[in-house]
């Protein structure tokens, strides 16, 4: 059901009857655009045969744009499918039916469509049976199981005389079907509101026309085609209706007052306070005439709150008479525009499969299978896809983490493979050494093993020691003979050679003569062992990645004297510079340099913390990259001067040396460094370079820091 | 054909567009994906390859540390270039290290070679003096190489022996000059012993050191012997009182014994103890 439908048209089948009207509703007013009628040649739904006559000449043109068929093409619907429904007429082959020629004069497809059902095809229960039980149990008591399982049956409760109560339609609805048809036809896009029973629709729209204010007993009479009833409402409340049987087509005035009051005294109604009359048989006569038979009561046409009849030509009271007749269509099209008012109820006697066909957007059980698998789909790959992307994210987060930890273990490795060339440098020149002492040097141990043996055994003696090839002979005294084979014993490899008696003062000694060899000695682990006892790694427990750093038992001293009385020095690394007297950036290259600032900065933090691999990289990273510049003059010094506070003074002298090459700004801290290089290292020269310094940089932070060293040196430093 | 009918079309249409629609997406995304993972193993294997080659980072410190230390202090140096002077001066500097003094000629052999000069010295000293030298020679800064060493006691009294060395002064380019070359402390020790001094002599021993006021007993006559006392006279006519323990010249008495009339002595002359008696001289 649409809402707030603009346009609708009401079509009903009285009899032979047929009319259409169309109406606009704008704001609060309702426009009549159009109406029109046909009598058809039997009522649809008395004989099967019965063929359409042509429309009746009773049309009433009033809005000329939609009255054109101009563009109908008639010969297309003359060859479309005759009417489905068998009890429509047959047409012959390209002819219009003029039931579709009065269709196509509207314009159907603007508006909505309501229909009214045929009377007969309505079957009600007793009032208050409205519950989902009784309404079932009374359409499985008026209903065919074929017309049950075909669906071809629509309820609705009713607030009728006596209480709401269940209304059953069953069977066909001829005019909807031939509605529907003709939408088949001429392809034209059709919208049904609804279809209602005349009674609800007629009784509705008088409330809606009078309003609520009624009082005491009034009268509504349709008088129609065949459809012709008197509905009684009591207080405004319906409470009965009956039927006025009037058997002829076309009864004057008399005869149907008759009726009307024949049908009120068997139902026992007083005189009413007023009698509205409607549908075809309504007309002015007869209105005075009821009003001439009663004088309490006011007889009246029925009247259409809102509308406006444009465009007609006659007055009001013409258009009453006229519209009397069209009062059903009327009613039907209000209650399709008014869904929303009180007075309408919302329930539809329209056919499922209608309702069905005009909702576009209808799913079924398959659509719903379908559905499901789009949104199972859709869901999976929402899922699926934010999914990966999670991953996706996670690689990334990994990655990155990855490359940070690559790019640091790159660094690592650097220094690791710096480390091995040093390593392997150092290996070689120690090889070198080595190599040379390789089977020499072992006369000491040599001594200190024949020394040992002898003392063991005191009232034992050598005479000669000599070299004899690659091995060594002795020749010695032992007062006792059992010494002899001990001796041997105690000597690497020895042999004795002759053993003789000879006496000393009368007393027996024993003579002989050994071969024995040289010790084996291995140099290399002799200069190992000797310079770096095991103790004196001090290994840290912080962290693995921790700097071990060299710190020997004891600092190299040398107490120095010439045996003239001259001082002699105790050699050692002299205090911290203070800071003042220390070197830094000049210029101003880091200023329009970010990143060379920030490699200083990290080379700074590194000087800092004294890890001497960290330092020393971050120090060859700035050279390798600036070699020419200020900068790199300074960081040889820092890395020098921390080499030097570590104790590496040779690698300091080698990271100092271009410093001292150069007259560069930092060249008086180069040569103090290198004076304190000197004072470390035991070199003599180092009170000339103090004084170098002094003399050739007077008045700068190194010679004043040169002036400290030595008064140092001379105080704390001197024997 | 119905509205459901044709919705159901429709959205089966649908479907299978957006089940293309999915699986390229998410073929899209997947493969994306697959290639970060495969970046990221890529990554992965290279860092437990570098970390494979840093793990001996600790180790390769430790010996970088401690080969620096071993390069800093120096332990062993070849001299820059080496001459006779050269090397007769280290001689004389390691003497005076070593605050002894062994007397020695020195001469330098015709064989020496492009790395090396060849000297020998020989001479009479100390045999524990020239036990030490040849340590500091042999253990000191700049690589000298012992290639020989003879050794002869010279007599049967003294520890002094005769000797001969002959020692190569090895060095190199890039070497230290001697003036760089510092005194290095020397902790290989040698045990001390007189290994060439005989402890039996045809001789007397130590004569020089006897206190010329002990008795000689050689010369010494017993004239009396009383409540364990001895009466020696010497070669001079001096009367001395001895009791058991006393010492004398190269000995000590060791027994009065008044029965016999006679008195024993220790004596350790010759290296060895000997037994001396004396016995009372009757005067009468």
């Amino acid at each position: 059901m649409k809402k707030s439908a603009k346009e609708a048209f009401g079509i009903i089948q009285d009899g032979q009857i047929i009319r259409i009207v169309h109406l606009r509703k704008d704001g609060a007013e309702t426009y009549l655009l159009g109406s029109d009628s046909m009598l058809l040649d039997a009522d649809w739904y008395k004989s099967d045969q019965a063929k359409a006559s042509s429309a009746d000449a009773d049309f009433i043109p009033i809005d000329s744009q939609f009255m054109d068929s101009d563009e109908l093409d008639i010969s297309d619907m003359g060859s479309s499918e005759s009417y489905e429904t068998s009890d429509l007429p047959q047409q012959p082959r390209m002819e219009v039916s003029p039931i579709t020629l009065m269709f196509a004069r509207f314009a159907l497809s603007d508006g909505v469509v309501a229909v009214n059902l045929h009377d007969q095809h309505i079957i009600k229960d007793e009032p208050g049976k409205i519950k989902r039980a009784d309404m079932a149990r009374f359409r499985k008591t008026n209903m065919s199981r074929e017309a049950k399982k075909a669906a071809a049956w629509q309820s609705c409760v009713i607030d009728a005389e006596g209480g709401p109560q269940h209304w059953l339609h069953t069977g066909p609805n001829l005019l909807l079907d031939a509605i529907i048809n003709y939408g088949k036809e001429s392809s034209t896009k059709l919208y049904f509101q609804l279809a209602d029973a005349n009674d609800v629709v007629l009784t509705e729209f008088y409330r809606f026309s009078i309003g609520d204010d009624l009082a005491g007993t009034n009268l509504f009479v349709y008088l129609g085609n065949e459809y012709r009833k008197l509905f009684v409402f009591q207080d405004g409340k319906w409470t009965q209706t009956l039927d006025i049987h009037i058997t002829q087509d076309f009864p004057d005035a008399q005869v149907i007052y008759s009726k009307i009051s024949l049908a009120m005294d068997s139902a026992q109604i007083g005189e009413p306070e007023s009698i509205v009359l409607a549908g075809d048989l309504a007309d002015k006569n007869l209105v005075e005439y009821v009003n001439s038979q009663s004088m309490s009561t006011q007889t009246s046409l029925i009247s259409f709150p809102g509308l406006v009849v444009s465009g007609s030509e006659e007055g009001d009271e013409y258009n009453h008479l006229v519209l009397a007749k069209y009062s059903l269509a009327i009613a039907l099209a209000y209650k399709a525009l008014n869904t929303d008012d009180k007075h309408f109820s919302t329930c539809t006697f329209l056919p499922t499969r209608v309702i069905d066909s005009q909702k576009e957007l209808r799913v079924v059980w398959h659509g719903f299978i379908v559905l499901s698998l789009i949104f199972a789909l859709v869901l999976y790959s929402t899922l699926y896809f934010m999914s990966l992307r999670q991953q996706a994210a996670k690689e990334d987060d990994k990655k990155q983490a990855l490359t940070i930890t690559l790019n640091a273990l790159r660094a690592e490795n650097s220094v690791v493979e710096q480390l091995s060339a040093e390593i392997a440098a150092f290996r070689e020149l120690s090889s070198n050494v080595a190599g040379v002492l390789k089977d020499k040097n072992r006369w000491t141990e040599l001594f200190d093993i024949i020394n040992s043996t002898f003392s063991t055994h005191r009232d034992s003696w050598i005479s000669n020691l000599k070299k004899d090839g690659e091995n060594l002979s002795i020749t010695g005294v032992s007062s006792r003979r059992d010494y002899v084979s001990r001796l041997a014993e105690g000597l690497p490899n020895c042999k004795i050679t002759s053993v003789t008696k000879a006496a000393v003062r009368n007393r027996t000694v024993w003579a002989f003569e050994m071969h024995f060899e040289l010790p084996q000695l291995n140099w290399e682990d002799i200069l190992l062992e000797d310079f770096v006892p095991p103790d004196t790694l001090m290994t840290s427990t912080s962290s693995p990645r921790t700097y071990r750093k060299y710190v020997p038992k004891k600092q190299v001293t040398k107490k120095t004297t010439n045996g003239n009385g001259k001082k002699s020095y105790r050699y050692a690394v002299l205090p911290y510079i203070k800071n003042e007297y220390t070197p830094g950036p000049a210029g101003d290259e880091m200023t329009y340099d970010p990143e060379m600032q920030e490699m200083y900065l990290r080379f700074v933090d590194a000087i800092e913390k004294g890890n001497q691999l960290e330092y020393r990289f971050t120090g060859h990273m700035i050279l390798e990259k600036y070699p020419s510049s200020e900068l790199a003059g300074l960081v040889r010094w820092w890395v020098a001067y921390r080499l030097y506070m570590d104790l590496e003074y040779r690698l300091a002298r080698e990271t100092l040396k271009p410093n001292l090459a150069v007259a560069n700004t930092y060249l008086p801290h180069s040569k103090l460094l290198d004076a304190r290089l000197s004072f470390a290292m035991a070199e003599n020269s180092f009170k000339q370079k103090y004084e170098d310094l002094k003399a050739q940089h007077p008045g700068t932070q190194a010679a004043k820091q040169a002036a400290v060293d030595q008064k140092t040196i001379e105080g704390e430093y001197t024997r | 054909m119905t509205n459901s009918a044709r919705n159901t079309l429709v959205l089966s249409s649908l479907l299978v567009l957006s089940g293309l629609l999915a699986f390229i997406m998410l073929n899209s995304a997947k493969k994306k994906l697959e290639a970060r993972q495969a970046e990221t193993k890529e990554l992965s294997q290279q860092i437990t390859q570098l970390n494979r080659l840093v793990a001996g980072r600790d180790s390769l410190e430790l010996e970088h540390a401690r080969l620096m230390a071993v390069a800093s202090s120096q332990g062993k140096v070849f001299f820059k270039e080496d001459d006779s002077i050269n090397t007769y001066d280290y001689l004389l500097r390691v003497l005076n290290w070593l605050g002894r003094d062994v007397e020695y000629d020195f001469g330098m052999s015709d064989k020496s070679e492009g790395n090396f000069n060849e000297y020998v010295i020989s001479g009479r000293a100390g045999y524990m003096d020239l036990v030490h030298f040849t340590r500091m020679l042999e253990y000191q800064r700049p690589v000298l190489t012992i290639e020989d060493i003879s050794i002869s006691a010279e007599n049967a009294l003294s520890d002094s022996i005769d000797f001969s060395m002959l020692f190569r002064t090895h060095f190199k380019t890039g070497g230290l000059t001697q003036d760089a070359v510092s005194y290095k402390e020397v902790k290989k020790s040698v045990h001390s012993y007189d290994l060439f001094r005989p402890r039996y002599t045809e001789t007397i021993q130590g004569e020089e050191d006897v206190d010329p006021s002990l008795v000689n007993v050689d010369n010494s006559v017993l004239i009396a012997i009383s409540d364990k006392r001895a009466f020696v006279r010497d070669s001079r006519g001096i009367i001395k009182i001895l009791s058991e323990g006393d010492r004398v010249q190269w000995g000590y008495l060791y027994r009065i014994n008044s029965r016999d009339n006679a008195v024993v002595f220790k004596i350790y002359k010759y290296g060895f103890e000997e037994n001396q008696i004396l016995n009372l001289i009757n005067e009468n």
